[in-house]
C-alpha cells in the first residue's frame, strides 16, 4: 500500500533538475465537477476550466496562469498516485493528500461559483477513462 | 566582460527573476491559506516520516511563517537587486533566496513552477558559492561553468527526448499541444496550428535549436546568436502558453554560457 507521506526524493527534487519539457501529449487531464443544491438532485458533470487572459503585462506577472498550471500538476499528481494507490478498508483514498488538496481546489471553485452548492462531487481523468470518482462532500 | 562583470549581471538578472517570483506568490496567499487549497493542515500529514525535522517544517512551511519567509524573499531579492554586487551581505541573501527556493518546492510537493524553479535554485546555489569571501577565481569559474554546462543541458536533453519520439519529428506533437493542451493558447496561434506542414516545420525548427545549442559554448558569437534565438524561444513560450517564469530564470543563467564560451576559443 502506498504511504500517505512524502518521500526524500521529493523533499531533494529541486537538486536534481528534470529537462524534459513537452516530451509527448499523453491523454489530457481533465476534473469535472457536479453540485447538489438544497432538496435537489445532483446537477451535470461541469468542466473544472478556469478562464485565462493573456496581457503582455503577464509577461513580469501571471499568478493566475502559474496557478493553473500548478492546479494541473496537482490533478496529474492524483491520477498518478490513484494508479499506485492500494485500497484497504481502514485506508480509503479519500484520505490521501493529493485528494484531499483536488477536494479542496473544487470546494473552493464552487464557494465563488456557484454559493449556492449544499454537496459536490468531482472526478478525474482523460476523455477515455475515470481514474478518480470521489464520495459526495460538503462544500 | 571580467569574470566579476558576468557575477553582478548573473546576480541581478536572478534577483529580478526572485523578485517578480516572489510577487506572484504573495499574490496568491490566499490558495496556500489555512483554508485554501494548498492548505498547511491538509500538506502536514505528508512529513510524517520525518520526524527530527517536522517541527522545523511545522515552523516554517505553516502559513503565516511561510507568507514571512516569502515576504523576507522579496526583499531580500529587492535588495541583491539594488546593492552593488558582491558586498559582504551577497553570500546571505543569495543563500536564504536559495534557501527559500527550496522551501517554495517542498510546500508545492515537488516543486511549484518545474523547469523554472530547478534553473531558479541551480542559478541561486551556484552565486552562494561564487560569493563566499576569498573565493579563487578558479572557484568561482567552476560555478559558472556549472551554470553553463547545465543551461546547455536543459536545452539539450529538452531537444533529445523529442527528436527520439516520432511523433515530434512529424509536428503531430506540437499540433496536438497547441490545439489540445489546457494551455490556453491564443485563437491566432490554434488558427495557424492547423496547418500541418507548420507544424511539421517549427517541429523541426525547435528540434535542430534545441539539439544543436551546445554548440554555443564553442564560440562567442555562436554563444550570443543562439542566446538570442533562445530569448525569442521563452518570449514564443510565453505568448503561446504563458509561460512567463522560464524568460527571467534562464536569462539569468545564459551569460555563464556566453562567459564560458569566450573560454573555449
Amino acid at each position: 500500500m502506498k504511504k500517505n507521506s512524502m518521500d526524500l526524493l521529493t523533499l531533494l527534487k529541486l537538486f536534481f533538475p528534470s529537462w524534459r519539457f513537452f516530451e509527448e501529449l499523453g491523454a489530457i487531464p481533465q476534473l469535472q465537477y457536479r453540485y447538489k443544491q438544497k432538496n435537489e438532485t445532483m446537477g451535470d458533470w461541469i468542466l473544472w476550466q478556469p478562464i485565462q487572459i493573456r496581457q503582455w503585462s503577464h509577461l513580469f506577472l501571471n499568478s493566475t496562469t502559474n496557478l493553473y498550471m500548478a492546479c494541473n500538476s496537482m490533478i496529474e499528481r492524483l491520477i498518478n498516485d490513484s494508479n499506485e494507490w492500494t485500497s484497504n478498508n481502514s485506508n480509503s483514498f479519500s484520505g490521501a493528500v493529493s485528494y484531499k488538496l483536488v477536494e479542496q481546489l473544487i470546494r473552493l471553485h464552487l464557494k465563488d461559483a456557484s454559493p449556492q452548492a449544499q454537496t459536490f462531487q468531482f472526478r478525474v481523468g482523460t476523455s477515455q477513462i475515470d481514474a478518480v470518482l470521489s464520495l459526495e462532500h460538503k462544500v | 566582460m571580467t569574470i566579476i562583470s558576468i557575477i553582478t549581471l548573473i546576480e541581478k538578472l536572478i534577483a529580478l527573476a526572485v523578485l517578480l517570483q516572489s510577487i506572484e506568490m504573495i499574490q496568491l496567499q490566499k490558495f496556500f491559506a489555512d483554508d485554501g487549497i494548498w492548505s498547511w493542515t491538509i500538506l502536514k500529514s505528508e512529513y510524517i516520516d520525518f520526524k527530527p525535522i517536522q517541527l522545523c517544517f511545522q515552523k516554517l512551511l505553516a502559513f503565516k511563517p511561510f507568507l514571512r519567509i516569502l515576504q523576507f524573499r522579496l526583499w531580500a531579492a529587492m535588495i541583491l537587486l539594488l546593492l552593488p554586487s558582491q558586498n559582504a551581505f551577497s553570500i546571505v541573501l543569495l543563500s536564504f533566496l536559495a534557501f527559500s527556493t527550496w522551501l517554495i518546492a517542498i510546500r508545492w510537493r515537488g516543486t511549484f513552477n518545474g523547469g523554472s524553479d530547478y534553473m531558479t535554485f541551480l542559478v541561486l546555489m551556484m552565486l552562494s558559492i561564487a560569493s563566499v569571501p576569498q573565493n579563487s577565481e578558479k572557484m568561482i569559474r567552476a560555478c559558472l561553468w556549472y551554470i553553463a554546462i547545465q543551461t546547455c543541458l536543459s536545452i539539450f536533453v529538452a531537444g533529445l527526448v523529442k527528436l527520439r519520439k516520432a511523433q515530434w519529428r512529424n509536428g503531430q506533437v506540437l499540433q496536438d499541444i497547441l490545439l489540445k493542451t489546457n494551455y490556453s493558447v491564443p485563437l491566432f496561434a490554434k488558427h495557424l496550428a492547423l496547418k500541418k506542414w507548420l507544424c511539421f516545420l517549427s517541429s523541426w525548427t525547435v528540434l535542430i535549436f534545441e539539439c544543436s545549442f551546445p554548440l554555443a559554448i564553442l564560440n562567442k558569437k555562436l554563444a550570443l546568436a543562439y542566446i538570442s534565438i533562445a530569448l525569442l524561444f521563452h518570449l514564443n513560450n510565453f505568448y503561446l502558453f504563458g509561460l512567463n517564469r522560464f524568460l527571467f530564470a534562464w536569462a539569468a543563467a545564459y551569460p555563464a554560457v556566453y562567459f564560458c564560451s569566450r573560454a573555449v576559443i
